[in-house]
């Protein structure tokens, strides 16, 4: 099976370790192997981006090095995307190329491609895939605020609206709404608990007046965050993009989905997904 | 915005929500110390520091039931490599 680089990040690990076992299972569908970047070190995202932005760039070039003898890197969470996005562009764009070498002791890989798996979905043929269509599904795209900034990174691909053409190709019926991009407050969640429930409380009410049957998401902290900082009563759940995928090529188990906080088995169940 | 953060830091100015850039210490000493963040510890260490350990004591549980933390750290093989970038 031919073998695709990958570089899963910390929360993969964690928070997000049945995302990251749906996300093999569905590679092993598609005739892929995803190998994980040796030995691979937090991307530097998020607190250590805010603090120290020369430490965060260091850190996302080890990553590099350590992926250099692939062509490219698969990545699926949107804040690593960037970092190792920006630690490329910062090699390519600025005489950091002395530094690299002197911290790594080789040549930066400068025509590596960082891939999202956004991107690889978006540029698959579905059609020789047997698709279970989830027609029963009314989803909304939830795309937070990372997938899309900065603008000196942007991708050709990654942009609005390529969520919503993979779920209408799975079949669903796909959903507008008006918080799709707005951000759900991930870094704070620890930290001002109280302020994310505020924010995570008003998506469900806003799902509830469009009659929205889940959102979709391909953040696993954004996926994570909002169902657990939400307290109202009717709350709807929250998919990784990459489980909606997996539901739809048969692929999804009564136990991979048992990490949510708000059980999405009585919908897919009242559906005939599962 | 990221330019502002580290005027911030590097003249020790305390911003308007401090308990903000304390979190962000720890998630910068758990990489510094194995290379990955240990949600866990950094969790438990900020919600000690701030005296707020009920805070989320019924989260982190179910976090735990439903294996979302790792009690030991993930380490990487290279730890010194790290301590170099810092």
């Amino acid at each position: 099976m031919p073998e695709i680089a990958y570089y899963p990040g910390c929360s993969l690990q964690s928070i997000a370790r049945d995302i990251n076992e749906i996300l093999f299972e569905v590679f092993r569908e598609f005739g892929l192997s995803l190998k994980e970047v040796e030995d691979w070190n937090c991307c530097g995202s998020s607190s250590v981006h805010n603090i120290n932005p020369e430490v965060s760039k260091r850190l996302a070039w080890r990553i590099l090095a350590k992926s250099a003898s692939f062509k490219e890197i698969l990545v699926i969470c949107p804040n690593c995307y960037y970092r190792l996005k920006e630690g490329l562009y910062a090699l390519r764009f600025s005489s950091n190329q002395e530094e690299f070498y002197s911290f790594f002791g080789c040549e930066p890989p400068f025509d590596i491609k960082i891939v999202h798996f956004l991107e690889f979905l978006s540029r698959l043929d579905w059609s020789s895939f047997s698709i279970l269509s989830l027609k029963n599904l009314k989803l909304a795209s939830y795309y937070g605020c990372s997938l899309f900034s900065p603008p000196h990174l942007s991708s050709e691909v990654l942009r609005m609206g390529i969520i919503e053409e993979i779920l209408k190709k799975l079949g669903a019926e796909v959903i507008l709404w008006r918080y799709t991009t707005q951000c759900c407050g991930t870094y704070l969640s620890v930290v001002r608990p109280d302020l994310i429930t505020d924010i995570v409380s008003q998506f469900m009410l806003e799902s509830h007046k469009k009659g929205i049957d889940a959102l979709v998401t391909p953040c696993v902290m954004c996926q994570f965050n909002i169902e657990i900082r939400c307290k109202i009563a009717k709350m709807i759940p929250v998919f990784h993009l990459i489980e909606i995928v997996a539901l739809s090529l048969g692929k999804i188990e009564k136990k991979y989905l048992k990490h949510h906080f708000i059980d999405p088995i009585p919908l897919l169940e009242g559906r005939g997904l599962i | 915005m990221t330019t502002l953060r580290s005027i911030v830091v590097e003249r020790n100015i305390v911003p308007e929500e401090p308990d903000i850039l304390e979190f962000h210490r720890l998630v910068l000493s758990s990489i510094k110390k194995y290379g990955r963040v240990h949600e866990l510890e950094v969790m438990l260490g900020f919600k000690f520091k701030k005296r707020k350990i009920f805070e989320d004591i019924l989260l982190g549980l179910k976090m735990l039931a439903k294996k979302k933390l790792n009690i030991h750290p993930s380490k990487i093989k290279e730890i010194k490599k790290i301590e170099q970038l810092f």
